[in-house]
């Protein structure tokens, strides 16, 4: 915010009412929501809803008001399907066959190196190397082929599409930080997710819906808490804040106008506290006023566009098949991955997908089979779904969890049964579309996949790539809030050339 | 004795019983309404009086044969209505008819039994036969048959009223009013023989017929496709056709019954139409009432055959809107007139020979003549007559024999010719602009924006350095024909632009074929109405040289949508899955134009990825370069080991933990085994060899 003027804040702010009514209705105002910084006047305001290209005021049309990004964006939008708990790479992508010949060797110091382990594990006597226990097959891609385990037939049909990175690592070790941190970039609850940063940087392209959408999928492994601050919109405007669709009759609660009231006279109350709050926002300037009477009105569309969304009858037979038999069913993974493809094709920015259940400190062969025979097919016909209608190009797919998990097994080890623990080091994401290289394998890690070896990419470094996809330099995807600038990437995060086409 | 072997051959069994009777209905539902109106007559005095009702044999025999004969009546009905021929203005008749046989049925109780309430049972009788009677008669008659004798006398007062109502709801008759615009335009592009050279539809015909690639000839040296405009557009008979007539419609609309005075069962009832006018305007299926009330929507009250109704297939209603897209109507005046070939060539369409001059005799065909000849109005403009129209219709034709630099030439006069009209005036505004213009001084209107912003458009730059917008239709709220009205303003800085879900007109098409940076183009699931058979037509594009990539997922385009994309000249990605573009037309694509991308079919891919899973699975292959082991390593599962007892604990093997060591498979007992084994590999060996 290039227009922050001390005096005119002084002169709104400063009178003993209002800084007591912020702070009593707002204690964020001092933690984050709400901002003193993001009520510093109209301009500000604007920046705020409007976008960088707006913000920087380089953009010629940046004066008229219209945002966008800061350079031509390839991809228009991001599915990000990520797998609560941190499913285990070892089993999935990382294929180490040379482990099936250490069964429940000591992982060697060398390896272990003397690295920081959970406290579920590191009261362990020893460490088992625990080799997975899944046959991988080779599916053809850009190279000389992706190797995936047995769990994921699907998805290796799709292997051409896929640039599979073998060598993420994150800062965290715990659930909570290190969803936090994949969401937001930074360990600490309070900044804004990735999709608030969407919205905030191109705006609401289908004024519908919201442009930040979460969707939930229950898992059959063992589950962790998911808090809806994963997909809050920080120290942005509310508006950018992820909206969760239920399952049920009410996709979205209090959507629905109550028993008994017409959706004309819905329509005449919005008008009237529309025209009041409008009032109090030119007396004001609080840009919390706008995103109120913004996100009033969205709600009132949405009564309408919601309906229209979840309905799946306008869908073929063989779109529904390619999705397989969960697809009827609302709140399955597979349900929710066509309604990403529906949402996607509406102009949805963010679409956030959770899948829980990948937490499996035990029993993980019987967990990880409930749970890739759950996700395989479905995020395989997302894929192919969005290539055929010319979306994949521009929408860039993330599968992911928080974490990877340990080669060594967490309890009893045997030839048909371990588990593994949380393993922040080395783990596999992939991606789709959006510009990213198709069918490609990219980095490494040792024999025992514990340390990466070549090519590490961090999770502030996927951030930067993703961004630089969207159109955004990641360093200049700013909010101005506490007196200095925030962004997704914190003071890191290098674009990696090498994963784009 | 030809009755008599005609009644050997009667098959009871496939008579249709409930229609047999039902069909009784008409001939039945007289004699109660007389037997009715008589008893009232004759009961009328005793109303008043407080006696019992008279009992005489007249009476007796009146009551009974009422009370038989509207039960009769009223089950024909029941049954005539179960096996359909009416739709939804029945339910009234039929409930009422019903009461009312009861009620007969109550007369007769109450007469028997000599109750006093017989009385006033056949007064309400009486009070009920009326309007049941009545909306019986309507179905019959059609709505109005009392009043319209009246209403013209009234007509001259309040013309414009009488023409609505007869029009239906204002807003249906204006959606129809819109349509001539493209119904026009496509009449000219498909199908009209011209006189000079060879015509567009003799092109087709030998196209069609031979399947050879002459009609599109690629310049060797510049690569650039010289002519191949051509329309594959079939040209239907109505003998083609009859069979959906008779399948769908003459139920309702044919000899028996003749609802809205309209008959379909034959040609000459087709085109003489209805009450309402003619259905058909001959090569102008958009603009004929036929084809757009088989178009609408189900819930729509003009939409045929009525909701409830068996509906044609769309390959149906194509079939409809080709027969009519391809009619002559000359031919079709000369053939019904019985005349010589010789006078078809005084109303051959280019001529500006008036065809209503042809037809003085019959009124309807005079009628259906003056809509040709509004139609071969528009068709005169094509040499660049200046004719303004209030809905800014370009007046364009694509000719075979021209360039495309010609054609687009020639575009730009008649648009410069057309003055007024709001998107076609900022048309021109934007063609002015000089090709190096820079864009950065151009910069869009405030009111432009605010009107985009207050119809849900969202409006993104495409970059800092860019000059040039994104529109995004998508959440858009707006009527059909605004889209060009909005984009106009702005036209010439716009880089991409989406309609997903939207319902572009040929005119919002022909604005973004003109926009001078318009390089992406999305147009997927377009709802594209009231186009006969929701095909969109891609020749308004045509003209655009720098639309690079354009999505038509999921938007059926029409059967000559090839050829338009082929002469896209700045094309060079174009996304076609779920356009129904068939095979055939696709490969004339590639070979038309080889460097063009088309994306989304997924043909090649499907079948990769059906066949690598099957294929793909590989055991133990060493990764290169990693450092690993290979002297032990878990065996697939289905491996068999060489011994039947465990060389560590000497206990049974099990398969699942099996090792192999130097090429030898070899089984244990448990998971910890192999540990041991592996630990001094010569010991067990040693053991192993000994059994």
């Amino acid at each position: 915010m290039t227009n922050y003027d001390p005096i005119a804040a002084r002169k709104l702010l400063l009178t003993r009412r209002r800084l007591f009514g912020l702070s009593a209705t707002a204690l964020g105002g001092l933690l984050g929501r709400a901002s003193l910084g993001s009520l510093l006047g109209a301009d500000a305001a604007r920046g705020a809803t409007l976008g960088p290209a707006i913000a920087s005021g380089a953009s010629p049309l940046g004066n008229l008001g219209i945002g966008g990004p800061h350079f031509p964006a390839k991809a228009k939008r991001v599915i990000y399907m990520h797998m609560e708990g941190g499913p285990s790479q070892l089993d999935l992508f990382d294929y180490k066959p040379g482990l099936r010949a250490r069964f429940d060797q000591d992982l060697p110091s060398s390896i272990l190196n003397g690295q920081r382990l959970t406290g579920m594990t590191s009261g362990q006597a020893r460490f088992p190397v625990a080799p997975s226990r899944f046959r991988f097959s080779r599916y053809p891609n850009s190279q000389n082929g992706a190797w995936l385990s047995e769990l994921l037939p699907h998805t290796g049909s799709v292997a051409r599409d896929l640039c599979i990175v073998r060598s993420m690592h994150t800062d965290a070790i715990n659930h909570e930080p290190a969803i936090t941190f994949f969401q937001t970039g930074n360990q600490v609850p309070g900044r804004p997710s990735f999709g608030s940063w969407m919205s905030y940087g191109l705006g609401n392209a289908n004024e519908n819906l919201p442009a930040f959408v979460v969707l939930i999928s229950q898992g059959f492994g063992n589950m962790q808490a998911l808090s809806e601050r994963f997909w809050s919109s920080g120290f942005l405007n509310g508006e950018h804040q992820g909206c969760k669709i239920r399952t049920g009759d009410n996709p979205v609660l209090y959507l629905k106008d109550p028993a008994g009231v017409s959706r004309k006279d819905r329509r005449r109350m919005l008008d009237l506290v529309g025209a009041l709050n409008e009032k109090e926002e030119a007396r004001s300037f609080d840009p919390e006023i706008a995103t109120r009477m913004a996100q009033y009105e969205m709600a009132y569309r949405m009564q309408m566009s919601v309906p229209d969304l979840v309905d799946f009858k306008d869908e073929t037979e063989d779109t529904l098949a390619m999705y397989g038999p969960e697809v009827q069913k609302p709140g399955t993974f597979a349900a929710n991955c066509l309604l990403a493809r529906r949402l996607a094709e509406r102009g949805v920015r963010f679409i956030q997908l959770y899948m829980r259940g990948w937490d499996a400190h035990a029993n993980l062969p019987k967990e990880i089979r409930d749970q890739t025979a759950a996700v395989d097919q479905p995020q395989a016909a997302l894929i192919r779904d969005l290539d055929q209608r010319g979306l994949l190009e521009d929408t860039i797919v993330l599968w992911s969890g928080e974490f990877g998990r340990t080669v060594y097994s967490q309890g009893t080890l045997t030839e048909t049964n371990y588990g593994r623990d949380h393993h922040p080091r080395a783990f596999t994401s992939w991606l789709a579309g959006g510009g990213f290289k198709r069918g490609i394998v990219h980095g490494e890690t040792d024999d025992f996949g514990y340390n990466i070896v070549r090519d590490p990419v961090s999770v502030h470094d996927l951030h930067a790539t993703m961004l630089h996809q969207l159109g955004f330099d990641h360093e200049r995807l700013t909010h101005r809030v506490q007196g200095r600038d925030f962004r997704l990437t914190d003071v890191e995060g290098t674009v990696q050339h090498s994963l784009l086409g | 004795m030809p009755f008599l072997t005609t009644l050997a051959s009667l098959d009871l069994s496939a008579v249709d019983w409930a229609e047999a009777i039902g069909r009784l209905h008409p001939m039945l539902l007289h004699m109660p309404i007389g037997l009715i109106v008589v008893l009232a007559i004759l009961e009328f005095p005793h109303l008043f009086k407080k006696s019992a009702p008279v009992h005489d044999t007249p009476r007796t025999v009146l009551v009974t044969v009422l009370a038989v004969s509207s039960m009769a009546s009223a089950t024909a009905g029941w049954l005539l209505h179960e096996g359909g021929g009416y739709g939804h203005p029945v339910e009234w008749h039929e409930w009422l008819g019903v009461g009312l046989a009861f009620l007969t049925v109550a007369i007769a109780i109450a007469y028997w039994r000599k109750s006093e309430t017989y009385t006033l049972g056949v007064i309400a009788a009486f009070i009920l036969v009326i309007p049941t009677a009545h909306l019986g008669a309507t179905m019959t008659h059609g709505e109005g048959f009392l009043t319209d004798p009246w209403l013209a006398a009234f007509a001259d007062e309040d013309e414009q009223s009488s023409s609505e109502l007869a029009d239906g709801e204002p807003g249906f008759s204006q959606a129809i009013q819109q349509t001539p615009a493209e119904g026009t335009e496509h009449t000219g592009l498909e199908g009209q023989p011209k006189s000079a050279g060879s015509t567009i539809g003799d092109a087709a015909a030998a196209h069609l017929a031979d399947g050879s690639d002459d009609t599109a000839q690629v310049d060797s040296v510049t690569g650039t496709v010289q002519e191949p405009v051509v329309e594959t557009l079939l040209v239907l008979t109505y003998a083609d056709i009859a069979p959906v007539f008779r399948d769908y419609c003459v139920k309702c609309h044919g000899t028996r019954k003749r609802k809205g005075d309209l008959a379909l069962h034959s040609l000459e009832s087709i085109l003489a139409g209805g009450e309402h006018g003619a259905v058909i305007v001959p090569g102008d299926p958009l603009n004929s009432k036929l084809i757009t009330s088989l178009s609408l929507p189900l819930e729509d009250e003009h939409h045929m055959p009525p909701e409830g109704k068996r509906q044609p297939s769309a390959d149906a209603i194509a079939q409809l809107t080709l027969w009519v897209q391809g009619m002559d109507s000359a031919a079709l005046n000369s053939t019904l007139e019985g005349s010589s070939p010789d006078a078809e060539s005084g109303a051959e369409p280019a001529s500006p020979e008036d065809p209503a001059a042809a037809s003085d005799g019959d009124p309807e065909l005079k009628q259906a003549a003056l809509d040709e000849r509004e139609f071969l109005l528009l068709d005169s403009m094509e040499g660049g007559l200046a004719h303004q129209r209030s809905d800014g219709f370009i007046p364009f034709r694509l000719d075979p024999s021209q360039t495309n630099e010609q054609q687009v030439a020639r575009y730009s006069a008649i648009v410069d010719s057309l003055e007024q009209s709001m998107p076609i005036a900022a048309l021109r505004q934007v063609q002015t602009i000089p090709e190096q213009t820079n864009f950065a001084q151009v910069k869009p209107s405030q009111a432009a924006l605010d009107a985009l912003s207050a119809h849900q458009v969202h409006v993104e730059s495409l970059g800092e350095n860019s000059t040039l917008l994104r529109l995004d239709f998508t959440a858009a709220a707006i009527q059909e024909q605004s889209i060009s009205s909005l984009i106009a303003p702005i036209a010439g800085i716009v880089g991409e632009v989406c309609l997903y879900g939207q319902s572009p007109t040929s005119n919002d098409l022909t604005l973004l074929g003109m926009m001078p940076n318009l390089k992406d183009l999305d147009l997927r699931s377009l709802r594209v109405q009231p186009f006969a058979l929701n095909l969109l037509f891609l020749n308004q594009l045509r003209a655009s040289t720098s639309i690079t990539s354009l999505n038509l997922s999921s938007t059926p385009v029409s059967g000559s949508g090839h050829y338009d994309l082929a002469v896209m000249q700045g094309l060079k990605r174009v996304h076609l899955w779920g356009a129904g573009i068939p095979g055939d037309d696709l490969r004339e694509l590639a070979e038309l134009r080889p460097e063009l991308a088309v994306l989304g079919l997924g043909i090649e891919r499907d079948a990769a990825i059906e066949v690598e899973p099957e294929v793909a699975f590989t055991k133990y292959v060493p990764e290169p370069g990693a450092d690993v082991d290979e002297s032990t390593v878990t065996a697939p599962a289905e491996a068999v080991p060489e011994n039947k007892t465990c060389p560590v604990s000497n206990k049974p093997v099990v398969p699942a933990f099996t090792v192999v060591h130097e090429g030898r498979t070899i089984g244990f007992c448990c998971a910890n085994c192999p540990k041991s084994f592996v630990a001094d590999p010569a010991k067990y060996l040693a053991i192993l060899d000994k059994k």
